[in-house]
């Protein structure tokens, strides 16, 4: 037996992402949908404030926009890239069969040399299996070099009161698109490490809401310890966590595990644009400027089912 | 206009495999409109949520998609060159449950083969949904088998989604010496308000399949050769909702028998995706395999059952053959939006695992 192929570096040389323009605050969404007003408070409290509305928008024209905004913000070349993998949370986030969203991608944004497909069924942590999928692609196959994930969901009006992660976090509509490229030197991913607690498989109440369970922060700090150790590195050597937006009062506690100082938790998309599914990490990255060269940042996400992973990216 | 040339062939060999069909036959004719247990569930508070979602999705493909508010048309049609007469109906089981029903049928089977003691990784192809907003198929596999590392599907391939899913099963195999064992679960079940045809190209069924994959085993069918293509539409170009791209098809069954080594008229079963007959036979005289090794597995009683139809009719046909080593199996699919795949098998010896 062959000794196993060395995972090629790979590098996150780019992010853009989409939030449709339409912002709609917690209030506002509990009286459209009929939730207490103290439910909205609650929301608020947890620093929750807003979200962005998709308004009929489709996640494919999302997802679009989002690789448009980055090919054009990285002046890469669409025929440049060898491969193109569309990621999202809920599963109807796809135009309905048999029309292809990865093709329909691929075409409207001319990426004519990719290998388009889909990862899904990691819920919010779809892009971090996706990448892990390219970059085991990537080690067999070295013609891919230079490729685009690019996540997008939304909740459709019909799913309006679903929003709501208790009282926790709004969904937010939108999209991501991340331009990863094998041996690039700046913004290297170190480690990459997905954990699924198949505890947490259907832990939903008859609301379609996660019960509640303490067991989360363990698996979540174990899933970035892994991370850490994976990447030969220690906590105080993490300048930046990049977090999913949702719980951020149990984010304060995960910085405490995890031994961080809280000051170092990238918070400030938490309130300004809700939780837009698997892409929150991946918006923070864009948005922080704590990106020193030679310093590291913690991405992190969990998502429904147990779903959890973590990535840290040295700058 | 193709994606990157891929045609490694990785150290990958398929050791066991499980179908199932149901057993309920429905004729085309009767396909078309909505089921009329359809008005009667619409009472439940999440049935109509799970409408709600498909209606988005529906909305969507006639705005975003080439075919426009007319896609229904394209669809419609009855199928007149497929050869299928009646297609495979799952009045039951969910897609999960069927997901787990050919997963349990396989470990059951499989229980002595060394591979089934250990499931690495979990990959569940489906093109079809879950009638649960919230459910992750993988992840349901996952936590009944209790096994493996954070399990995923891949998709947007159709019929292409299982040579995908070997693909990425080798590459993470080749990658990561803790991935030893990969299980691929292809699963589809169609539900209204989705049509079953898909004009007069075919019309699809439901079924699923499992497939176990092990590197370095010493018995099965080594994966010698795969290629997976998906080309773009340039802009300007009109397209119907779903087409096959023939030109590519032929080209990635060449170029897996040209890596391998392998003349096309030396390979013992041809299996094709089982999407329309005539397509089929064409594909096989246009690359130069022999029409009477090419197999067409009932897909007139089944129909075509997209991202679960090579490893079912896979399964189908390693029931009924007593392969020698070094003997071949050439496979090929095709997605809707001209994607195409082709994966050449060899027999290594041994027994092959099947139900």
């Amino acid at each position: 037996m062959c000794a196993p192929e060395q995972p090629p570096a790979l590098a996150l040389s780019g992010v853009a992402y989409c939030l449709p323009n339409k912002i709609v605050d917690a209030h506002a969404w509990a009286a459209r949908c009929g939730q207490s007003a103290r439910r909205a408070a609650a929301l608020l409290d947890n620093g929750t404030r807003c979200f962005h509305d998709a308004a009929g928008k489709s996640p494919a024209d999302l997802a679009t926009q989002a690789v448009r905004t980055l090919l054009a913000a990285t002046r890469v070349a669409p025929d440049s890239i060898d491969a193109l993998i569309y990621t999202h949370t809920i599963q109807s986030s796809i135009i309905a069969p048999p029309a292809g969203t990865a093709h329909l991608i691929q075409s409207t944004t001319g990426l004519g040399g990719a290998l388009a497909f889909s990862v899904a069924q990691q819920n919010c942590v779809s892009p971090f299996a996706a990448i892990r999928t390219l970059r085991a692609l990537m080690a067999q196959n070295s013609a891919i070099v230079r490729a685009i994930v690019v996540c997008a969901d939304l909740i459709g009006p019909g799913c309006d009161h679903l929003r709501a992660i208790q009282n926790l976090a709004l969904h937010s509509d939108g999209a991501c698109a991340l331009l990863l490229e094998r041996g690039g030197a700046c913004n290297r991913i170190e480690s990459l490490y997905l954990y699924t607690d198949g505890r947490f498989f259907l832990a939903m109440d008859d609301d379609i809401q996660p019960v509640p369970d303490d067991r989360y922060y363990w698996s979540a700090f174990t899933t970035m310890r892994a991370a850490l150790r994976q990447a030969g590195v220690h906590a105080d050597q993490i300048t930046c966590v990049l977090p999913h937006h949702v719980n951020l009062p149990g984010w304060r506690r995960l910085m405490a595990m995890l031994g961080i100082a809280q000051s170092r938790l990238f918070t400030h998309n938490f309130a300004r644009i809700g939780h837009v599914f698997g892409a929150d990490p991946f918006i923070n990255f864009q948005d922080s400027d704590e990106k020193v060269v030679g310093e590291r940042s913690l991405l992190f996400s969990s998502g429904l089912a147990g779903c959890f992973g973590a990535m840290v990216v040295r700058h | 206009m193709s994606a990157a040339p891929d045609t490694d062939a990785p150290d990958a060999c398929i050791v066991a495999t499980a179908s199932y069909i149901p057993v309920s036959r429905v004729p085309l004719i009767a396909l078309f409109g909505h089921a009329p247990e359809l008005l009667e569930q619409m009472a439940d508070a999440r049935e109509a949520l799970m409408q709600s979602v498909y209606a988005d999705t529906i909305h969507w493909r006639q705005t975003e998609s080439p075919a426009g508010p007319a896609d229904a048309n394209d669809l419609a049609t009855p199928p007149d060159a497929s050869g299928i007469l009646t297609v495979a109906v799952e009045r039951e089981l969910m897609l999960s449950d069927m997901a787990l029903h050919v997963t349990r049928r396989l470990l059951a089977t499989a229980g002595h083969h060394a591979a089934a003691d250990t499931i690495d990784q979990i990959i569940v192809c489906q093109g079809s949904f879950e009638h649960d907003l919230t459910l992750s198929c993988a992840c349901r596999l996952h936590c009944e088998l209790g096994q493996g590392k954070a399990p995923f599907a891949l998709g947007q391939l159709q019929g292409v989604s299982f040579v995908m899913a070997l693909k990425v099963a080798a590459a993470l195999m080749a990658t990561d010496a803790q991935t030893r064992t990969v299980l691929i679960v292809a699963a589809e079940r169609w539900r209204p308000p989705f049509q079953r045809t898909i004009g007069a190209l075919t019309a699809l069924g439901d079924g699923a399949a499992a497939v176990l994959v092990q590197t370095g085993a010493e018995t099965g069918w080594s994966v010698r050769g795969l290629t997976v293509r998906t080309p773009a539409v340039s802009p300007g170009v009109e397209r119907r909702l779903a087409w096959i791209d023939t030109a590519t098809l032929t080209g990635v069954i060449d170029e897996t028998c040209l890596q391998a080594g392998v003349s096309p008229a030396a390979i013992d079963w041809v299996l094709p995706a089982h999407l329309n007959r005539t397509l089929a036979r064409d594909i096989s005289a246009q690359c130069g395999l022999s029409s009477a090794r090419t197999v067409l597995v009932d897909a007139g009683s089944t129909g075509y059952l997209c991202a679960a139809d090579t490893p079912v009719n896979l399964d189908r046909l390693l029931h009924t053959i007593r392969p020698h080593p070094g003997q071949y199996i050439l496979t090929w699919s095709a997605g809707f939006q001209g994607q195409a795949a082709c994966a050449l098998l060899q027999f290594r010896g041994g027994e092959h695992v099947r139900t």
